[in-house]
């Protein structure tokens, strides 16, 4: 019940965070003209509409979604505790714990939220015009876009029930945010390249990077086929099969919120407590 | 209803709290009393288990850090510099506390008792201290706790709001409910509590209730001439600037003034705190 109120005034006070807003919003509005745009085109290419459709948002879905869950979840506690706010609900008869989990579960509530919002517009305008019968990879691809959206809350909470002041928090969260989208896969390249590393070494490291993890899944996903991700996503679907492969890279994001959220938690409690 | 046996606090290598032991009996309102530094406000922290303490704090005959939700059930807590999330009303920040302490309400009520109905509507973030200070007294008798913490409650009040604050602290006592108040000056308080207790540099130097001082209160008189012949109760001190110095007790204050007859006199009563210090030496 405690769990329950804390979510829900955290998810009120996402909901009205101008940066969340600005950023979701953001989000919507490319998510849906996305869809439109593929849509215009559908006649004169005579190409699936779903397929750039899916394109385009996988590619948002990367840059946005991330985005917002490091920043929005590094800002959160670490935001509150320093403007002392905190203390109002620290000093309630409410377990710490719950008190972490509460607020993690608004804010990815109205993330979760704002991801369903903005996809579902657009899923539900390229299911009336166009490739009804792809409903189930759109799904497929919203499922994905939440467990990234958790994933990345999670790992931003972690920061902030780290870090010492906002400022430092919202700082790690963009380095991550740089590091996960843009330098992840360059620095993988390279060190491949340089250390000369075998196929399953490349897919492991790959995939450990939840946005890494979520790119292949929703491609593979959606295509039905490993063919665009190149020779490290064919040679796990030849090893592991296209539904193993899904299911390994679906665990990341899964992974990496729990592990993050066990590890915020417990310095939230070591930050409060001692 | 408050049990602290050998608290001790250190932030890195500074120890801000040593060794302080300390009950609080049931109906009883305290004043924790001391300069700023001297422990107070980590000394309260510590019974909501936000500071890390060796020792031991319990409340309600529940610690403080193993069973922490029980005992801050207990507690409404006026932290000496409260703040509230930005984005929420003042309407919301009471509704929030109520919610989470599952005693769903209207919160004007609650408001109208700090005289703060007028601006249920605004955002926290408008509100000038002593508005803030009323919303935080109006947060910490939720639920009507058992316990009051009250960190500095008197700090940014006009007289409006510490004639309100006065009266809850009668009513506190009427009511039975425990009250541990820390103050740097008790302002006008001390008519308000049963006990003082004197926190320097972190550990507890001198504890004793009201009535006890109250007792133990003397005058301080300056006069020139001779000393007269000194009643009972009347000490003669050394001489200050020439003059003479004596210490009278307050009963025995009528009697001295007649024995010193129409020489000028210069009467000064020290604090109850300087009492205290008085009285732990």
């Amino acid at each position: 019940m405690t769990l329950r109120t804390i979510a829900r005034w955290d998810a009120q006070a996402v909901l009205r965070d101008r940066w969340f807003l600005a950023t979701a919003g953001a989000f919507a509005a490319l998510v849906l003209a996305a869809a439109l745009v593929a849509l215009s085109a559908v006649d004169v290419l005579g190409v699936s509409a779903f397929g750039r459709a899916a394109a385009t948002l996988i590619h948002l879905a990367m840059l946005f979604v991330p985005l917002i869950g490091l920043t929005v979840g590094a800002v959160w506690i670490a935001g509150e505790r320093e403007s002392g706010s905190l203390v109002l609900l620290l000093s309630q008869p409410v377990d710490r714990r719950t008190i972490y989990g509460g607020k993690f579960a608004g804010v990815a509530w109205a993330m979760g939220g704002a991801v369903a919002i903005g996809f579902g517009a657009s899923g539900a305008l390229l299911a009336l015009r166009a490739d009804a019968d792809r409903v189930a990879s759109f799904l497929w691809l919203i499922v994905l876009t939440i467990l990234l959206a958790l994933a990345t809350l999670a790992i931003g909470f972690a920061v902030s029930a780290a870090a010492p002041t906002r400022s430092r928090a919202l700082g790690v969260g963009l380095l991550l945010w740089l590091s996960l989208v843009v330098l992840s896969d360059l620095g993988l390249l390279g060190t491949a390249m340089v250390l000369r590393l075998p196929a399953p070494a490349v897919l492991l490291l790959g995939s450990l990077n939840p946005v890494s993890a979520f790119r292949l899944a929703a491609v593979i996903g959606v295509t039905g086929s490993a063919e665009l991700t190149g020779p490290v996503g064919l040679y796990a679907v030849e090893r592991l099969g296209l539904f193993g492969v899904l299911l390994g890279l679906t665990a990341i994001p899964i992974a990496w919120t729990v592990g993050a959220f066990w590890y915020g938690r417990r310095a939230f409690l070591r930050a409060v407590e001692g | 209803m408050i049990t602290i046996d050998d608290l001790s606090v250190r932030f890195g290598e500074a120890t801000v709290l040593s060794g302080v032991t300390l009950t609080v009996p049931r109906g009883q309102r305290v004043a924790l009393i001391g300069a700023n530094g001297a422990g107070k406000t980590t000394l309260l922290r510590a019974l909501l288990a936000l500071v890390p303490f060796t020792g031991r704090a319990a409340i309600g005959g529940h610690d403080v850090r193993g069973d922490g939700s029980r005992a801050r059930a207990l507690v409404g807590y006026v932290p000496q510099t409260p703040a509230f999330p930005r984005h929420l009303t003042v309407a919301e920040v009471v509704a929030f506390v109520q919610d989470v302490r599952a005693r769903p309400a209207d919160p004007l009520p609650a408001l109208a008792q700090v005289g703060l109905a007028h601006a249920a509507a605004k955002p926290v973030g408008v509100l000038s201290g002593g508005m803030t200070r009323r919303l935080a007294l109006a947060v910490a008798r939720v639920g009507d706790p058992p316990v009051l913490l009250m960190d500095e409650p008197a700090s940014y009040l006009d007289a409006g709001g510490e004639a309100l604050l006065r009266g809850w602290l009668e009513d506190a006592a009427a009511r039975g409910q425990t009250v541990l108040l820390a103050t740097h000056h008790l302002n006008g308080l001390q008519a308000l509590v049963d006990r003082i207790v004197l926190l320097e540099d972190g550990r507890v130097r001198a504890d004793a209730p009201l009535g006890l001082l109250r007792e133990a209160r003397w005058f301080e008189v300056r006069a020139p001439g001779p000393a007269p012949r000194l009643p009972e109760g009347v000490d003669l001190l050394p001489a200050s600037n020439g003059a003479l110095h004596l210490r009278a007790r307050p009963r025995a204050l009528p009697a001295l003034l007649r024995a010193l007859g129409d020489r000028p006199v210069d009467l000064d009563q020290p604090s109850l705190v300087d009492v205290l210090r008085e009285v732990r030496r």
